[in-house]
């Protein structure tokens, strides 16, 4: 599960939480206590989720009110810091991909077989059409220090602890949130984000829709991100495989890697 | 000297006693009365003249700068009137578009009032020049059509205007920022209009440099066929820059071609495309006024002084001719017909100054020189003709006319309360 967390940032590391893991080590049961910090329930899992590697495969549903896109792609990742997700259907959109190593991402696009870093202006465009940001893409352990962190609601339901956290980003961070709101299972499974922004009005919310074993953990499998100032907008990203332990080389963290060569 | 005026005003006014006088007779005597003395009047006239003087001129160029402000704002990008996807303006992007773009392209180079027309895609995209990059607005313009209704592609300072359909067309200030030069590749990359990516490559051809930093460092255009297609957007367009004569006609041409719009689709005329341009001029003409009415009213103090002394200086001579039969009536017009005359002398001086040189300017233009840098910032043109207008020359005299009546008037109507009997002891 530690290695979801993994999984997901390199997703998603839309949110901590997705991405949470067990405080432990991975072969036991991670629960945290009803008492636990929110700066526990959140940093512990970042401390203890370092070196892993992960290779998942995704479908992702972009909707709008008048069309939908499916596609797939597969994502690698090492550590916190770096991640491959490379797009492999449609067809028209296969190769695509998108490295992150550190604070820098690059995108490549295998038609003009071109390859541009992404500047920091561009961080909170879409990323690939989606109602993901790069920003909700790049995100990882240097998410925390930017944020006073509160649990302000506990409530045990089906023998789990749910905390409420709310997030705020301090005066000088550089965040574009005005405040962020998490519900995370005591499994560290995260069951919703929402984002606000400085007026505190929610403008995008990622629900988990379904939860359920893969990869020998129990994560969320399907999640949602809606733009909530707009109807019916919303990407859905499902977990088609994943292995939490895989063996990915450090090789394919490189820009040689981002173009596809081997 | 006052005591020799005397002894000659009655000869003249005499005639008054005889009850009726013709208005000939009271100019003559208000004319004869003004420059007794002619030091104050000469004073108060050029006081008159100055100001009509001031307020023409610069009123002349502050109305013909704004028509030049105007043209220069809406010739650069923006163009008189634009038609969009109606919600284009308010939210700009790429899914509110006109779908059938070439077809009411074609419909609007038509339309009544419209001298020139042109297409425009636009799309945020990543703009990367080998490893720097930055996000900004491709401009998918049609190379042939966009020259007619910008001035863009006249600031080139380098290279060709869009020769090649992968051709990009940058602004100097962005390529300075990007390392770039003639020759140079550029790969965008931006999100596709149903999902999926974006991409394109164009070569830079043509470098411009408008001095106005937000669009030199931020602007690049390249041809319409290869945004629409790296965008999918088919036949997709987001703005039709429109054209007409004269700026100040684009109102009317607008409210004239909405209703044959399709639906989706708005026109909207430069005052709703660049609302700080109204706004700038506003604010321009309000501190404009504050001035004149300043300059005016001072002005008209100063005949209302003149004429306060004029009339407590004469308590004497006025009851001498109520004593011999004037009507006070009689005395109050005469007062006024001298403030007439003393009014139409500044005038005539002031107007006669003011109006050649206006005249002469508003034919040639005045260069601002040495200024090209702030006239690209601050959207001026390179020359400003003054306005001659009924409104730019007449105002000022207009204005001072009715403050001088008043000046004259209200000191003028003490006369009625004169007693002869008093006035003629009066000490000079």
């Amino acid at each position: 599960m530690r290695s979801a967390r993994m999984a997901s940032f390199a997703f998603a590391g839309v949110s901590l939480a997705l991405v949470s893991g067990p405080l432990f080590a991975e072969d036991e049961i991670a629960v945290a206590s009803v008492d636990a910090t929110a700066v526990q329930l959140l940093q512990g899992a970042l401390e203890l989720t370092r070196g892993a590697s992960s290779y998942t495969r995704l479908a992702m549903k972009i909707h709008r009110p008048d069309w939908e896109r499916n596609m797939e792609l597969e994502a690698w990742t090492q550590g916190q810091e770096d991640a491959l997700i490379r797009f492999t259907a449609p067809a028209k959109d296969a190769g695509n991909a998108t490295l992150k190593l550190a604070d820098s991402m690059w995108t490549f696009v295998p038609q003009l077989k071109r390859e541009a870093r992404l500047p920091s202006s561009m961080m909170s465009q879409s990323w690939a059409s989606s109602d993901f940001s790069y920003n909700d893409l790049s995100r990882s352990d240097n998410y925390l220090r930017y944020y006073d962190v509160q649990i302000v609601e506990r409530e045990e339901s089906k023998g789990h602890t749910i905390f409420s956290l709310q997030m705020t980003p301090y005066d000088d961070a550089p965040i574009v949130w005005g405040r962020e709101t998490m519900v995370l299972r005591d499994d560290y499974v995260m069951l919703s984000q929402t984002f606000h922004d400085q007026d505190l009005i929610a403008l995008k919310q990622m629900e988990t829709r379904d939860i359920g074993p893969l990869g020998g953990r129990e994560i969320p499998l399907v999640m949602r991100m809606s733009d909530l100032a707009e109807p019916d907008h919303w990407t859905e990203i499902r977990y088609l495989e994943a292995d939490f332990d895989a063996d990915v080389p450090a090789s394919k963290f490189t820009r040689f890697a981002l173009r596809g060569e081997r | 000297m006052a005591a020799a005026d005397i002894a000659q005003a009655p000869p003249v006014a005499a005639p008054a006693a005889t009850g009726s006088v013709g208005i000939g007779l009271h100019m003559r005597v208000a004319w004869r009365n003004l420059w007794r003395n002619r030091r104050r009047t000469w004073l108060t006239a050029s006081g008159i003249a100055f100001s009509i003087f001031l307020c023409v001129v610069f009123m002349s160029f502050q109305l013909g700068s704004y028509d030049g402000m105007i043209d220069t704002a809406t010739g650069m990008m923006s163009g008189h009137m634009q038609v969009q996807h109606e919600d284009y303006f308010d939210d700009p992007k790429v899914a509110n578009r006109i779908v059938a773009g070439s077809e009411l392209l074609r419909e609007l180079e038509e339309a009544p009032g419209v001298v020139a027309a042109a297409p425009r895609v636009e799309g945020f995209a990543l703009v990367s020049v080998g490893e720097r990059s930055f996000g900004g607005l491709v401009m998918g313009v049609d190379p042939v059509r966009e020259p007619e209704v910008s001035a863009l592609s006249k600031q080139i300072v380098e290279g060709e205007y869009l020769p090649r359909t992968d051709s990009a067309y940058v602004g100097k200030a962005l390529a300075t920022n990007l390392g770039l030069k003639i020759g140079d590749e550029i790969f965008v990359m931006g999100s596709a209009l149903e999902g999926g990516v974006a991409a394109a490559l164009f070569t830079v051809d043509g470098l411009f440099d408008t001095g106005q930093v937000e669009l030199d460092r931020s602007i690049m255009q390249v041809p319409l066929s290869a945004v629409q297609s790296a965008f999918d957007l088919g036949d997709s367009v987001h703005r039709i820059v429109l054209m007409a004569e004269n700026a100040n006609d684009a109102t009317a041409i607008a409210q004239g071609l909405a209703p044959t719009l399709p639906d989706e689709a708005r026109v909207l005329d430069w005052d709703k495309l660049l609302p700080e341009l109204r706004q700038m001029i506003q604010m321009d003409a309000v501190s404009g006024l504050i001035i004149y009415v300043l300059l005016l009213a001072i002005v008209t103090l100063s005949v209302a002084n003149s004429f306060t002394m004029t009339v407590f200086e004469r308590t004497r001579e006025f009851g001498m001719l109520i004593a011999i039969g004037m009507r006070p009536g009689g005395i109050v017009a005469m007062i006024v017909i001298e403030a007439l005359c003393m009014w139409a002398v500044g005038t005539a001086i002031g107007a006669a100054i003011s109006y050649s040189l206006m005249i002469g300017l508003g034919a040639v233009g005045v260069p601002i020189a040495g200024l090209e840098d702030m006239a690209g910032q601050f959207m001026m043109p390179e020359r400003i003709h003054p306005e001659v207008s009924f409104f730019t020359l007449g105002t000022a005299p207009v204005v001072l006319l009715v403050g001088t009546l008043v000046a004259g008037l209200i000191p003028a109507l003490r006369v009625r309360r004169l007693k002869p009997v008093e006035a003629l002891r009066e000490e000079e």
